[in-house]
């Protein structure tokens, strides 16, 4: 499930939950039936968790754009310039570094 | 919300809270729930009316009661527990309740008590020798069960007489 579809699953479960409430305590009330009140509101948790949990596909519409990943020989040739730079090492040292770095 | 668990651990948590919130919902509905059951009670006969171990006076009593307790449930109420008391008040007390009867009602279709010769269940016995020629009164009293909320009790008090001068036979 990507961003997106946690946000709309979340907005989903609050406002169906809360419609299944209303609509079975109505229901309830109107025709003095208790048990028709806990009825539906069970099988409002029954359908908001068949709806919202599983990972369905419509919550995988927004997938997120990763930037296109660096050239590893530029990576590499970035990184030791750096280093170069903060700590000026010997020739050796840059030697063991680079081989740590490669390993 | 990533995973399917953390989303099944949100949908249940907030269910509580709206089935929470509802039976507050319920609750409020009972107070608007008004009734008035026509209910009427009588001393029949008074059967016997002696000094109980020489020291406190028993009596026993045949009444006849007719409750109609049917609006008396609304759609909350899971049971009533109805009860008959004998109120009445002595040099000693001066408030005396002693509870004469009593019956759980289940539903609403039983709710209709017609009982032309109302015994007894348990024992009506003073604390002092105070009985003879009492004003007796009665109490019907229903305790309303509601399926969610408060525990509440409503009553009817009748003055049915008043109780023989001498001890019987």
């Amino acid at each position: 499930m990507d961003f997106e579809g946690q946000r709309v699953a979340e907005q989903w479960l609050i406002k169906l939950l809360i419609a299944f409430a209303a609509v079975g305590f109505l229901a309830g009330y109107l025709t003095s039936n208790f048990a028709l009140m806990a009825y539906i509101n069970a099988a409002g948790l029954a359908i908001t968790t068949l709806l919202v949990v599983p990972d369905w596909p419509f919550f995988r519409r927004h997938p997120l754009n990763w930037l296109p990943p660096l050239n590893p020989a530029q990576q590499q040739a970035a990184a030791s310039a750096a280093t170069a730079v903060a700590a000026a090492p010997t020739p050796a040292k840059a030697a063991v570094v680079k081989s740590r770095k490669q390993g | 919300m990533h995973t399917a668990w953390t989303r099944a651990n949100t949908v249940l948590t907030f269910f509580a809270t709206v089935l929470s919130v509802l039976c507050v919902v319920v609750t409020v509905t009972d107070v608007f729930h008004k009734s008035d059951p026509p209910i009427s009670v009588e001393l029949k006969e008074v059967k016997r009316l002696v000094t109980h171990r020489g020291r406190q006076d028993q009596a026993a009593l045949s009444m006849r009661l007719d409750a109609d307790l049917r609006p008396a449930f609304s759609w909350n109420t899971k049971q009533l527990f109805v009860f008959v008391q004998a109120d009445y008040a002595t040099p000693e007390n001066a408030i005396n309740q002693v509870v004469l009867w009593d019956k759980i009602i289940e539903n609403k279709a039983d709710a209709h008590l017609k009982i032309r010769a109302l015994r007894q269940k348990y024992a009506f016995i003073d604390q002092g020798r105070n009985l003879r020629g009492l004003p007796l009164n009665l109490t019907v009293a229903w305790n309303v069960m509601p399926k969610v909320g408060r525990l509440f009790t409503r009553s009817k008090t009748f003055a049915v007489g008043t109780l023989p001068e001498e001890y019987t036979a």
